[in-house]
């Protein structure tokens, strides 16, 4: 998995590669903690080059949809492939977080 | 004339000859002592007994009052040495000194050999060692004990015999000494790194037994929380099979009469694998058994487990596929937790149950659950798993997939539920085909008798 954090004004773009799973999700939780501590509360998941979420990679998105509002912050996701779509719809998690096709508008949900 | 040319000639030598004769004595003497030396230093490998045989060989040999061996710590960077005190020199103390401090210092910083006639009058004397040693130095050598181009300290020794100076033969004699107490001194360590690195291995062997136990022991306990793998009554059969990856997981499952005509089955995987997984599974088995009974639909008792393992500080889940059924009837009432959906398996094919799909329990606690209904007709099965099967590996990367699982169980949909979940589990381990499982797999059937 490779992991790139772009700033976009007081929003967070990070772009996930590769297998979110059992072994690679510790290193996402990690940045997603950093990047709260930090006060960052606005995060936008690129998912177009992610190819395979687990679980475990299922439960540090839900991480971050909790950090988040807790501080009166949001998630949103785009670029998300149908195999990832499956299994966000399986597992309920469609109804967590706004699942958008471009950039522009995962950026305009978080800055409504 | 002739004479006293031959005299001349004769005694000159005559005084060679001796001369010769002298120089072979020496050299032979040095040699043996070399030798004596070598077969010493060779006789041991543990720290203390070879120390002190460098030290003793080296003063008996240099015919010196003491000697010292100091050696470089090299995790702390500096040199130490070993001195014994009290009054029966019964009692050892270690003394420190920097690299550079001290005339030891010098030596093993340059790598280079010295002999002094007064220590005391040496600039590179060091008085905060000499105080701590407490014997009055006059003259001294010192050499670096180097094995394989590496200084592994000095040696040194003070005071000849009889008041006198070292001489540079003596300078010599000690450098040819410090050559075997260098390999002597690397076996000594050598010796001791393969000692600390046995004793590693013990302690992590341990450590990693101990662990080991307790995860079996872990794993006897999940297993405890499991109602058994099957149950049958008239209209009933029920089999189920549970497959760790770990030797403790977090798929699980659960049967449990609620009275006479309803029984509630569920199945499950917990957002994790290991150890945590396997705490938060037995908590959520405890929940199941206290919220299910016979008054509450199947909605209610899951918004009532939810709302018990949920915390906002946590982000540990678990997707669950949750049923009350009518045993009489074969009526089902089932709420989905954001699980893989259900497959019924009749004589008609296989096809998958619909569901409303809601949220994994211990995501939110407010999360409401709705509930649909479906009757089992005679002969129907309905087949409960988690990912680790649609999700199972084989070596070319490919998976399992939820269309195969379709096909296995039209194959057998007609079987008794344990024919039906082996059939499965023997299919996915032939499709994996010894990729190693990274996922739990668990599967559970059950049929309404025709």
């Amino acid at each position: 998995m490779n992991l790139t954090v772009m700033p976009h004004g007081d929003i967070r773009i990070i772009r996930i590669e590769g297998r979110l799973d059992g072994i690679t999700s510790p290193q996402l939780e990690q940045e997603i903690l950093r990047l709260c501590e930090e006060g960052c509360h606005r995060l936008a998941f690129e998912m177009d080059a992610l190819e395979y979420v687990s679980s475990a990679g299922l439960r540090v998105l839900l991480l971050a949809v909790k950090k988040t509002r807790a501080a009166g912050g949001r998630v949103a996701l785009y670029g998300v492939g149908s195999a990832i779509r499956e299994v966000l719809e399986i597992s309920g998690f469609l109804s967590l977080f706004p699942v958008l096709a471009t950039k522009e508008e995962a950026i305009d949900s978080l800055t409504q | 004339m002739h004479t006293g040319i031959l005299t001349g000639v004769f005694g000159f030598t005559t005084a060679a000859l001796i001369a010769v004769l002298f120089l072979l004595w020496r050299e032979w003497r040095r040699t043996a002592t070399l030798q004596r030396v070598g077969l010493q230093l060779n006789s041991t490998i543990k720290r203390d007994e070879l120390l002190r045989i460098i030290m003793e060989t080296s003063a008996e040999t240099m015919r010196a009052e003491g000697s010292s061996v100091i050696l470089a710590d090299e995790e702390r960077g500096d040199l130490y040495f070993q001195v014994a005190t009290g009054e029966r020199n019964d009692e050892v103390r270690e003394i420190r000194l920097q690299k550079g401090e001290g005339i030891a210092g010098w030596v093993f910083e340059h790598g280079t050999s010295v002999r002094i006639a007064d220590a005391s009058r040496d600039p590179r004397w060091s008085n905060r060692v000499a105080n701590r040693v407490n014997i009055p130095t006059r003259s001294m050598l010192c050499v670096p004990v180097i094995s394989n181009g590496k200084t592994l300290g000095v040696l040194q020794v003070i005071n000849k015999k009889g008041g006198g100076r070292f001489s540079r033969r003596d300078l010599r004699l000690l450098e040819m000494i410090a050559s075997p107490a260098a390999v002597a001194l690397e076996n000594m360590h050598l010796y001791e790194a393969l000692i600390r690195t046995m004793e590693e291995v013990r302690v992590t062997t341990a450590a990693k037994e101990r662990m080991e136990s307790e995860l079996k022991i872990a794993q006897d306990i999940q297993r405890s929380w499991l109602p058994g793998d099957s149950l049958a009554t008239d209209r009933i059969e029920l089999h189920a099979e549970l497959v760790p990856a770990r030797v403790v997981g977090g798929d699980f499952y659960h049967f449990i009469r609620l009275d006479e005509h309803r029984l509630l089955f569920c199945l499950g995987d917990v957002s994790d694998k290991g150890m945590p997984a396997a705490l938060f599974m037995s908590g959520l088995m405890i929940w199941i058994q206290a919220k299910a009974g016979s008054d509450r639909p199947p909605s209610r008792i899951l918004s009532d487990i939810n709302a018990e393992i949920s915390r906002t500080d946590s982000a540990m889940f678990a997707t669950i596929f949750l049923a009350v059924i009518d045993i009489r009837t074969g009526t089902i009432r089932y709420v989905d937790g954001g699980h893989c959906p259900p497959l019924i398996a009749g004589p008609d094919g296989v096809r998958k149950l619909p569901t409303v799909k809601k949220l994994p329990i211990g995501v939110f606690e407010d999360e409401v659950y709705e509930e649909m209904e479906y009757a089992l007709k005679p002969g129907e099965s309905i087949v409960l798993y988690t990912d680790g099967i649609t999700e199972a590996e084989n070596g070319r990367g490919e998976w399992y997939t939820a269309d195969r699982l379709i096909g296995t169980v039209e194959s057998v949909r007609t079987g008794t539920p344990a024919d039906v979940a082996r059939r499965v589990l023997e299919d996915v381990f032939a499709f994996a085909s010894g990729h190693p499982q990274s996922d739990d797999i668990a599967v559970m059937v059950l049929k309404f008798r025709d």
